[in-house]
Formats: C-alpha cells, structure tokens, sequence
C-alpha cells in the first residue's frame, strides 16, 4: 500500500450515518416510552424519601444527631401522637399503636427498604452473572458443575433458605441483606447463561471470531448488550422481590429489628393484626410497596424495550 | 351450681346404667327421640340431661378456634400440643374451682402425713378409659414416672414437686420404680417428697393421667399418639375426627363417670388464623376467641368491640395472673450495677404503656406477683420502681453512664413477636431513650432459642443475653410459683450460682432461703405468704426485673353460650380461657335465651 492510498483511506468517512450508540438510542426509546417515565419517577421520588428523610449528610459536619427533613419526627419517638390516631392534618398518615407518626416511619422505611432491596440484587449480580456467563460460554463440564449447583440451591425454598440463614447469623441489617442476595443470584445466573447459550451460536459471534475477536470482546461487545435484557429485568423486579422477603424476614422477627422501621415489618408487626379497625396501619405500608413495586416494574419494563438491539428507532 | 353438678351427676350415672342395660343398639334410637320433643328435656350422646333452657340437641355444637400443633397429648410435650389449652379430653387428679381451690375429680379424696411428705390419694374405682379399660393407680404411677424423663419439655414444672428421686430418674441415673410414687392398691397411689411440699396438690391438677395400656414405653417421644387407633380418653370428651390442617372434632364421651360431665355434645375446635378469628366470629363460624396470652384480641378488635354494644355483652374480661418483665444479666456487666438496674427501673412510664398500645389489656406492673395472687404486696412495693425520670437520670449519671454516654447500644430480645409484647418492648425502648439517652433495639426470638440462650447464660454466667423482655404465666395459685422462676430451695453441696433453681442470672442467698422456707411452713398460709412478702421486697430492690405489665385478657363468647361456667368467683371474676383451672367444658351449653 503507498502513502498515498494511506492518506486516502484515512479521508474516507467511516460511518455515512451520524455516530449513535445503542445506548444513546435506548435512551431516546425509554423517553418516549411515557410509562417508563412515570416508573422513573415514581422510583427517584423514592430514592428522595429514602435520602432526604434526614440530614444525615450534614449533621457530622455540624456536629449533632441528624434532624429529620422530609420526616417530620424520628422514626421511633413514640407516644407523640394518641394510640392509633387516624390519618389527619397533623399526622398524615395516622399514628401507630405506640404513638408514633406513621408517615415518619414510611419516609425511613423507604430507606431501609430500597437500600436493602438494591444492594441485595447488585450484590446477587456480582454472583450470578458472572457464573451464568461462565456456564453459558465454556459450556461443557464447567457448565454441568455450575448447573447442578444452580439447581441444588433453586430446590431450596427461598424464603426458608434466607430464613435459616438469618436464624445462623442473627438479625441486623447486613445480615438481611446478604441473605437475600445469596438467595437471589440463581436466576440472574440462569437467564445469563441461557442468553449466553444461544446467542454464542448466533452467526455474529462466528463472525466476530472470524475475524479474530478475542473471547473478552466478544463477551462485552457482542454477548453482554445482547443478554442484558432479561436481566436487567430480573433485577428490576428481583428489587420488589427482595423488598418482601426483607418483610417475610422482619414478620418472623428475623429481619430489621425494631424499633427501625420497614414497610415489610410494619405490615407484618401491627398492620395486619389490625386491619379491620385501625386501617391506616397496614394500608401505608402495602401502598408503598405497590408503588415501589409499579415503579420497578414500569422502569424495567421500559429498560427492556429501550435496550433490546433489535427494536430500530422509527419502528 | 353444686347442687346442678350433683343433679347432673346423677342423671349421668342413671343414664349410663339404663344405656348399658339396654346394650349398646339403644343409644342411637334413644337420642332422636329426645331431639325430636321439643318440650321434653335435651340429652346429649353420653345420656347427660341438659338444663330446660338448652337449646335442640343438634344445637349443643361449639365452634372454638385452635393452632395446630405436631403432638397429641400433654405427656408428649405441653408446648407444642394440639389444642394445648383443651382439657375437656383428659383427666386430671384434682380441679380447681374458679377460686383456684382443688375439687375432687378421678382423686375423690387425698390426704398427707404428718410431717408433710407422704401424700395419699384415693381414686374413683369406675372410671374407664373410652375403650373401656380401667382407670387405675398404675396407669397414675406410670404418668408420673412419665413426666420424669429429661427429654420432655415440662419436667422442670412436676420437678418443682419435690418427689424423691425425681432427678435421679430423670436423668436416668436409677430406675424409675425408684420415684418416690407408689402404688398401695388398684385405686390408691402415695407421693413421697423429699421436703415438705403444702402447694403439691395444686400440681396434682396438672398431672393429666396417662394410659399405660396404650403407651407402655415410660420414654415414648410422643409418637404413639399419631395413630388414631391409639387414642383413648379419660375426660368428658373424645376425639371423633381429626382432619388435618382443618378441624380437630370432640364428642361428649359416654364412657365418663366423673364429677364432670360432659353437656355439649361436640365441640370442634378449627384451625383459623389468629388474624381472621374476628371476622370468623362476626359470622358466626366461631363461638368464641380470644383470651390466651399470645391469641388476645388484637387492638382492633377490641377497639370495634368497645364501639359496638352489642359485641360488647359478649366480651369477657378478666385480669390474667401473669407479669411481662425485664431482666437484666446482673452477673456481668454493665447490669451488674445496681444503680443502672435502678435507672431504668424508674425511667419506664408504665401508665403510657396501658393507656396506649396496650389499653384494655394490661394493668400497670411494679412487682413479680400480680394483683390477687397469694403472698403480693402490691400496696407496700409499688413505690420501690415508681416512674421517676429526674431520680432515673441521676442515677445513671451515679452509674457513670451521664445521659446514656459510655453505655454501647443495647439488644433487648423478646420471645415470640406477637404484637402486644413488641409494643411494650418498643415503648420501653423510646422511654429509656428518652429518659435516659440509651439506644436500644428489639431482637425477636423464637421460643427455643430464647430458652436456650436464657439457660446457657445462667449455666455458663456468661453470654450476651443480658437484657430481655418475658412473660411468666402462673401455674397454680400459691406464692411460690411466680417467685419461682428468680429462685428456691438451694440443693445441698452446690455451690455454682448457674446450678442454682431459678432460670434467671440473678442470685441472692437470703431470697433462696425465704422462698425455701415458706415452701416448707405446714398449714399456715399467712406466714407463708409474710415470707414470700418479704422476698419479693428483696427482689424488686435489688431492681432484679423491672415489671411492666400484668396482663388483661379479652374473650368474645357467642351470647347463645350459657350455664354456670358465667357466674362470678368469689373475687366477682368471670373467666373464660383459664381451662386448665376449671372445668369448662362441663359448665357450659347452648341455651334458648342468651346470655345477659
């Protein structure tokens, strides 16, 4: 090849198209798509609660406890309030059997809720997308040795798994959280692997190995964009999931010891003793994980359509 | 209603003759007969005439609610029996009436020597097991050579008895003809103890008789009575029907001959959650609820109930003799000081607590023995824990914990999470938050591993089980029983304070030698009570407990139910779920007019 040519081909403009990304495009679809955006919101309003409902982030620097900002109480100063008081100006959302200001206690409990619940499924992430890539690319014996352990742990009930965990370890609140990951990686691992699977047989992995693509490209470039769909999913609504078990885990005493609040363990504890008088108990909390539950949902499902690589703008 | 026992009794006694005379083909054709005049009296299939204002035969059902347990019979295990408050089923020595005084039942008669350590017992000679077999002294020295098995989970209470060589059988080291119960005819047994023991006969209405014909092994786990054709009864009732997971379903036994017998002809006790028992009983599906400690009524359920009169003539309250504590590790620190102990004595309101979460059902608690029990002295100990925030203050800052610094965050465990108790728990957490700048959070456990932890710490005298939450429900109505718990008679040679009687990690010679002694004063009540006086003042003092609650228990009765059972004790109480004490199922049918 001459210089001249050289100089010639570099002239030559790689894309004729304007430069775009399968993220930037994703992005595009899932601001078009109006029921992801209500999802989004509804989730960043409760990561709000769940980071403003103290000032948490300033009070070292001054020095002092941290005062609530969107609570309008600590969540577990009691006898404010008379015993059940039912929604009113002054408590919005009622007070509980002990006094306290129930909506307080919501705004809290999004914090230990959501934190619980996201770091939970990013932690189950770190453990099963990774063994599902290795299943699914190596195949083979690797893949038979991850599979059965895969399916030893899918034969346990979750629930009891996280439960006997918990009665080993004792309850705190790490504790919850790592038993409910190591409770949740198996079917992260599962849709990774299957994903994996199938699409390494697909004629755009032959082709990247054709022309010499090495098996880390493949996987980040090729593989990973393609598989990441479902999971992306999975963990969205593995979040919900995780939001209950944390519940299930408080409500056999377990989980997020009192007097620090979960939605799980309000419902658990006082809301659904009482539900036939003192509604407001139960009713807050089961509406809230609804709407976590709908956020997650809306927002995954939207993550899903908008990333699929196969969904082309203008169709 | 002695006078309706006898007539009863006697109505029984003539049915069961006229029934085995006319052989067994009678019993169905008599029945219907019965049901089908209104105007003539109402009899039920064991033969019992019921009042004249009890309602059809095929009325004479009532609809209980139960949780399902793993075991059958109380001589497999007391807490995880089926149907553990049902005692209609079984037969046990002597009753209380509803003073809590012990009434003859299959013991007719008793009586004790002297010197206060031979008991002899004498029993009704015609009574049979519901397959027909006798009833006889064997069958009750084999019971409670039964009960003395290290495995079984209420050997430490018939422990309490002081029966000779009742350890030594337990744990195996003689054998169990070694007990110190002997039987001297087919319908006389003795009990032999080692020290004088004037409550034991208030035990004996625990000692629920076991069929030695059927069970044979004295250390059967249990298993033998999952098999139906295993089950025999000695009580006013028979198992017909056990539906698993559904309904547990009793029939008057026509093969009882005692002084209780039965007047509803079936009582099913289903299987409901305790969350739907309200809704159950507003339709009906349930004739009564509530009433047990960890089964009372929820909040809101006597919130709706107290709005509503007509629900409200068929809500029975009683005061429970029992006492929701704290306890604090005092052999280690930081509650090995006093004056900490003291502190959070006098920081927690108990008056918020029974005016908030739990109004209705509880009374305010300042001592170990509730109000009425023999030996309280309420009036003189109650100031001795008085809510005093300003004196608590000062004496945690005296503790060298000024406004809580220097003291780590604490755990407070409780035992089974039932709501009640988790709000008490939490609201004395926000008080000694509060008052005294402690933090604490609750740390629910479950039954066992409460136990265990609570044992281990004493044993050992060391751990990190040093500040909990429990209930204590009495056993029998005598001043040594809730005292019993904190300590008693000190066994010779020992020295270890863990091997000590007593669950708690708390010693003091002085109160084992009190307590030891009153157990021991022979046909002086009042001195024995002085003295059981005298050490609970040692043990509030010593701030070995804080009370926070003596409980008030809360039961809806269908207003169709009736009979003596509703007529008040000499202290004006009408109680409902304290089975084990009466005789419940002998004293109530459904009646034609309800009750007022």
């Amino acid at each position: 090849m001459t210089t001249a040519q050289l100089e010639l081909a570099k002239q030559v403009p790689t894309h004729v198209l304007p430069k775009r990304s399968l993220y930037r495009d994703a992005a595009r679809r899932f601001a078009r798509n109006k029921l992801a955006v209500i999802g989004l919101i509804i989730v960043i309003g409760l990561l709000g609660f769940a980071i403003f409902a103290d000032d948490w982030f300033i009070a070292p620097l001054l020095g002092r406890e941290p005062q609530p900002l969107i609570a309008h109480y600590n969540y577990d100063e009691a006898f404010i309030g008379p015993t059940g008081a039912f929604p009113n100006s002054e408590f919005w959302m009622g007070a509980d059997l002990n006094g306290r200001d129930v909506y307080s206690r919501i705004v809290y409990g999004a914090r230990i809720s959501l934190s619980i619940a996201i770091m939970s499924q990013l932690v189950a992430l770190f453990i099963g997308l990774p063994m599902g890539a290795i299943a699914g690319w190596r195949g083979g014996k690797t893949d038979f040795v991850i599979m059965r352990f895969v399916d030893i742990m899918s034969a346990l009930p979750v629930l009891l798994l996280a439960f006997l965990i918990m009665l080993r370890v004792g309850a705190s609140y790490w504790n919850v959280m790592l038993a409910i990951a190591i409770t949740s990686w198996i079917e992260i691992c599962r849709l990774t692997r299957g994903q994996f699977f199938t699409l390494r047989e697909k004629e755009f992995v032959e082709a990247s190995k054709s022309v010499g693509a090495k098996t880390p490209r493949i996987i980040i470039s090729h593989l990973l964009p393609n598989a990441l769909a479902p999971i992306i999913v999975s963990v969205t609504l593995g979040i919900p999931r995780a939001i209950f078990a944390e519940a299930a885990l408080s409500f056999l005493g377990v989980g997020i010891n009192p007097p620090t609040p979960s939605w799980g363990q309000m419902i658990g504890r006082e809301g659904i003793a009482n539900m036939t008088y003192f509604w407001h108990l139960a009713l807050f909390p089961a509406v809230m994980i609804a709407l976590t539950m709908l956020g997650f949902t809306l927002v995954g499902d939207g993550l899903r359509d908008a990333l699929d690589p196969k969904m082309v703008e203008g169709k | 209603m002695n006078q309706l026992r006898t007539r009863l009794l006697g109505v029984a006694l003539t049915a069961t003759l006229i029934l085995t005379a006319c052989g067994a083909p009678a019993a169905p054709a008599a029945a219907p007969q019965e049901a089908a005049a209104p105007s003539g009296p109402v009899v039920n299939r064991a033969g019992v005439t019921l009042p004249a204002d009890a309602a059809p035969l095929d009325k004479q059902v009532m609809n209980m609610p139960a949780q399902e347990q793993r075991y059958m019979t109380w001589d497999a295990s007391v807490y995880a029996e089926n149907v553990g408050d049902n005692f209609a089923w079984a037969d046990s020595c002597v009753r209380p009436n509803k003073d809590f005084e012990p009434q003859p039942n299959a013991c007719t008669s008793w009586s004790v020597s002297d010197d206060g350590l031979t008991w002899t017992f004498n029993l009704q000679k015609d009574k049979v097991w519901s397959d027909g077999t006798p009833i006889t002294a064997d069958d009750w020295v084999f019971t409670l050579q039964r009960f003395a098995r290290a495995e079984y989970d209420f050997e430490w209470f018939y422990g309490m008895m002081g029966i000779q060589n009742w350890t030594k059988v337990a744990n195996g080291e003689v054998p169990a003809e070694e007990l110190g119960v002997k039987k001297v005819d087919d319908y006389t047994f003795t009990i032999t103890t080692d020290r004088p023991t004037p409550y034991l006969i208030k035990i004996m209405s625990d000692v629920w008789v076991a069929p030695q014909h059927i069970i044979k092994d004295r250390l059967d786990d249990g298993t033998w009575a999952l098999k139906p054709e295993n089950w025999v009864f000695a009580g006013p009732y028979k198992l017909e029907a056990y539906d698993k997971g559904r309904q547990l379903v009793f029939v008057a036994n026509d093969k009882y001959t005692g002084p209780f017998p039965p007047l509803l002809d079936k009582i099913i006790y289903k299987f409901i959650d305790p969350q739907v028992r309200f809704t159950a009983f507003q339709n009906g599906e349930l004739d009564s609820i509530g009433g047990e400690y960890t089964d009372d009524l929820p909040p809101s359920a006597i919130a709706q109930v107290m709005a509503n009169p007509e629900l409200k003539k068929e809500l029975i309250t009683w005061p429970n003799f029992m006492t929701y504590y704290l306890f604090f590790d005092t052999w280690n620190a930081p509650f090995d000081n006093l004056k900490l102990r003291q502190a959070f004595s006098h920081a927690i309101d108990r008056d918020k607590i029974v005016n908030g979460p739990l109004q209705y059902q509880s009374t305010a608690a300042y001592t170990m023995n509730p109000p009425g029990f023999p030996g309280e002295s309420i009036s003189v100990l109650k100031d001795v824990q008085n809510y005093d925030p300003a004196l608590a203050k000062q004496l945690m800052a005296e503790a060298g914990y000024p406004d809580g610094k220097g003291l780590p965050p604490l755990t407070l465990y409780t035992r089974n999470a039932f709501p009640a108790l988790t709000n008490a728990a939490e609201a004395a957490a926000a008080m000694l938050n509060e008052n005294l700048g402690v933090e604490v959070q609750i740390q629910s456990l479950d039954y066992d591993t409460f136990m265990d932890k609570l044992r281990n710490q004493k044993r050992s005298g060391s751990g990190d089980f040093s500040f909990a939450l429990v209930p204590y429900e009495f056993d029998f109505v005598d001043g040594s029983n809730m005292l019993g718990v904190w300590g008693g008679c000190e066994p010779e040679g020992v020295t270890d304070r863990g091997q000590m009687p007593g669950r708690h990690t708390w010693y003091s010679q002085e109160f084992n030698k009190l307590i030891c002694d009153a157990g021991q004063v022979l046909n002086d009540e009042a001195k024995r009570n002085e003295l059981y006086a005298a050490a609970e003042k040692l043990l509030m003092s010593d701030a070995a407990l804080v009370p926070l609650y003596h409980p008030i228990n809360n039961a809806l009765v269908s207003h169709e139910i009736v009979g003596p059972m509703f007529e008040p004790n000499s202290a004006g109480q009408v109680t409902w779920n304290r089975v084990r004490f009466t005789s419940r199922e002998s004293e109530i049918y459904r009646g034609t007019t309800p009750r007022p």
